[in-house]
């Protein structure tokens, strides 16, 4: 049964129609390989056989009526910061510990009706900061390619579970390349969806303007399908929009006359001498099948990670206030004399050291005195920046680029914090412009580490983006 | 820049350890003046099109935006200098 866990989510979904295995013994077979491999790698924060098991009767019941959607019987994780009804959900924070929500996100309850299994809440970076999922105040996820390396983050437990094959598929949140990045380091793909075109309906909010809820996936078929079920307008979410239509139809027709632009500031960037390699050599490989490649520039994207911890802390600072021991969150078992002080108290035991120096920061830059030189100046990089993607597309269909500068990090390799928020350089873009970008695995670096190339399109353009990653992945 | 660690701290009803105190500010002195190259926003100040001056705004020895041409061809062109592709690396 162990080798069916390596299908594709397609694959798995004939062979549930056909008979070959049922839901239940589908469900029990990823079961047991959690209980196998997620001591050493810690993917999970929640599981719960007999819940799992139930959902899976349950899609067995469904597949049986004949007519039930592609994820019926399919089992997935969920990232800690995705509402689940009934289901512990903590967004990996001592601060939410035992919360329970009464309501499930969108995206979550539109698998939950297609049959889709939960197999768990996977772990990540405190309320989804930090890009390596060191910042749980749980566990450490390990990098299931080399165990003493990180996932990356902040979706790391869910790109593990996919990785580890502890998950068919999994949902994880995009705030700044949070499924992009872990995507890449795990050696799976990635989906940053447009901005609004999934439900941000429970999802727990860190920085509302730039997140999304992404699927990580084995293959990019697996991905455009699990996007396809998750998006579409919600009328609790009124950023959503219609769905721009199937994303599985044009898969296959490959990437002749696709023009794909190679910014020229990727030359001067942190990326690595074989991370740049890897990239170029793609390209060539993309060029031999018909593609046009065209050299084209963002030159604003230089300032665009330092305005994206601007905007996304001062978000941050603003929507993490609600957690103050009264009103949501962890409360302080100690003496307090006044209101201000149970605060205080509260929110310092209840929130990690990255949540706390996010929130100084969002409180510095939208403080008197800094706003003007600092929020202000990053909203006007934010313009900049999507002009440049505006101009760009002009001359290209998709922009070509690394999704990190390296491979995985070591687990507890010390680093100066911005060199740290740098390695997110190539994924804020996108979400500071709103437009969709996927990560796809490129090739493996000398040590045998998966290196990941980020694909990124205008607005509404994931069919593209799936289009040409499909290529890719037939000649990789 | 002037941070007010106590100040912050008191807006952000955050109470802190001396020890968490020190270090988180520490950090945030480091992270505040790297925010700080938002600044050069300002230079891109008037530049309302693609097709407006913006190279002699950014950078004045990248050819222009739109001059899309075939990127090995520029590598040979640049000496590599601005296209590090493939053939120039060899």
């Amino acid at each position: 049964m162990k080798k069916i866990l390596e299908r594709s989510v397609i694959e798995k979904a004939r062979d549930l129609r056909a008979g070959e295995y049922s839901a239940v013994e589908l469900t029990a077979a990823y079961l047991d390989n959690i209980e196998e491999c997620d001591e050493k790698i810690g993917a999970y924060l929640f599981c719960d056989r007999k819940l799992s098991l139930d959902m899976a009767k349950r899609a067995d019941d469904m597949l049986k009526g004949g007519d039930a959607p592609l994820l019926c019987g399919i089992p997935f994780g969920v990232k800690d910061n995705i509402c689940t009804a009934g289901i512990p959900t903590t967004a990996a924070s001592k601060m939410l510990e035992g919360y329970i929500p009464p309501y499930s996100a969108t995206a979550y309850e539109r698998l939950e009706r297609a049959g889709a299994v939960l197999l768990g809440k996977t772990n990540m970076d405190e309320f989804g900061m930090g890009s390596s999922t060191e910042n749980s105040a749980y566990k450490i996820t390990k990098n299931p390619n080399d165990l003493r390396r990180t996932p990356g983050g902040s979706s790391g437990g869910s790109a593990a579970a996919v990785s580890a094959n502890t998950a068919a598929f999994a949902l994880g949140s995009d705030t700044g390349g949070s499924v992009r990045c872990p995507a890449a380091y795990c050696g799976c793909v990635g989906l940053k969806p447009t901005y609004g075109a999934v439900s941000r309906y429970g999802l727990i909010a860190f920085s509302p303007s730039l997140e999304q809820i992404g699927p990580l996936t084995r293959t990019v078929r697996d991905n455009a399908l699990v996007f396809e079920a998750i998006s579409g307008k919600d009328p609790k979410d009124p950023t959503t929009k219609d769905r721009i239509g199937d994303t599985l139809a044009g898969l296959e027709s490959g990437v002749k006359g696709v023009r794909i632009g190679i910014a020229r500031e990727l030359a001067d960037s942190n990326a690595s001498a074989e991370t740049k390699e890897a990239i170029f050599s793609a390209a060539r490989a993309l060029e031999k099948e018909g593609a046009t490649i065209v050299d084209i520039s963002l030159p604003s994207l230089e300032l665009a990670t330092a305005a994206y911890y601007i905007i996304s802390s001062a978000e941050a600072s603003s929507c993490l206030a609600r957690y103050d021991g009264v009103r949501f969150g962890h409360r302080t078992k100690k003496e307090c004399q006044t209101v201000e002080e149970l605060f205080r108290e509260s929110r310092s035991e209840g929130f990690g050291k990255e949540v706390k120096r996010r929130i100084l920061l969002g409180t510095f830059v939208l403080s008197e005195g800094s706003y003007d030189d600092y929020y202000k100046n990053a909203t006007r990089v934010r313009g900049l920046v999507k002009r440049d993607y505006d101009c760009a597309f002009k001359s290209c269909d998709v922009i070509l680029s690394p999704v990190c500068p390296d491979k995985a990090p070591f687990i507890g390799e010390e680093k100066d914090p911005v060199d740290v928020y740098l390695m997110d350089k190539f994924c804020v873009g996108a979400n500071l412009a709103g437009i969709p970008a996927l990560s796809v695995p490129c090739k493996k670096s000398a040590e045998g580490l998966p290196v990941g190339m980020q694909l990124t399109a205008p607005f509404g353009g994931e069919n593209i983006l799936y289009r040409v990653a499909r290529a890719y992945e037939v000649i990789r | 820049m002037n941070i007010d660690i106590n100040t912050l701290c008191s807006l952000s009803r955050l109470a802190l350890s001396d020890e968490e105190r020190d270090l988180l500010f520490g950090d945030l002195e480091k992270i505040v003046a790297f925010a700080k190259t938002v600044e050069g926003a300002r230079g891109f100040h008037n530049i309302d099109d693609c097709d407006g001056e913006r190279k002699n705004a950014f950078r004045p020895d990248v050819p222009a935006a739109g001059e899309s041409v075939d990127y090995t061809k520029s590598a040979e062109e640049s000496n590599g200098e601005y296209f590090c592709v493939p053939r120039a690396v060899e």
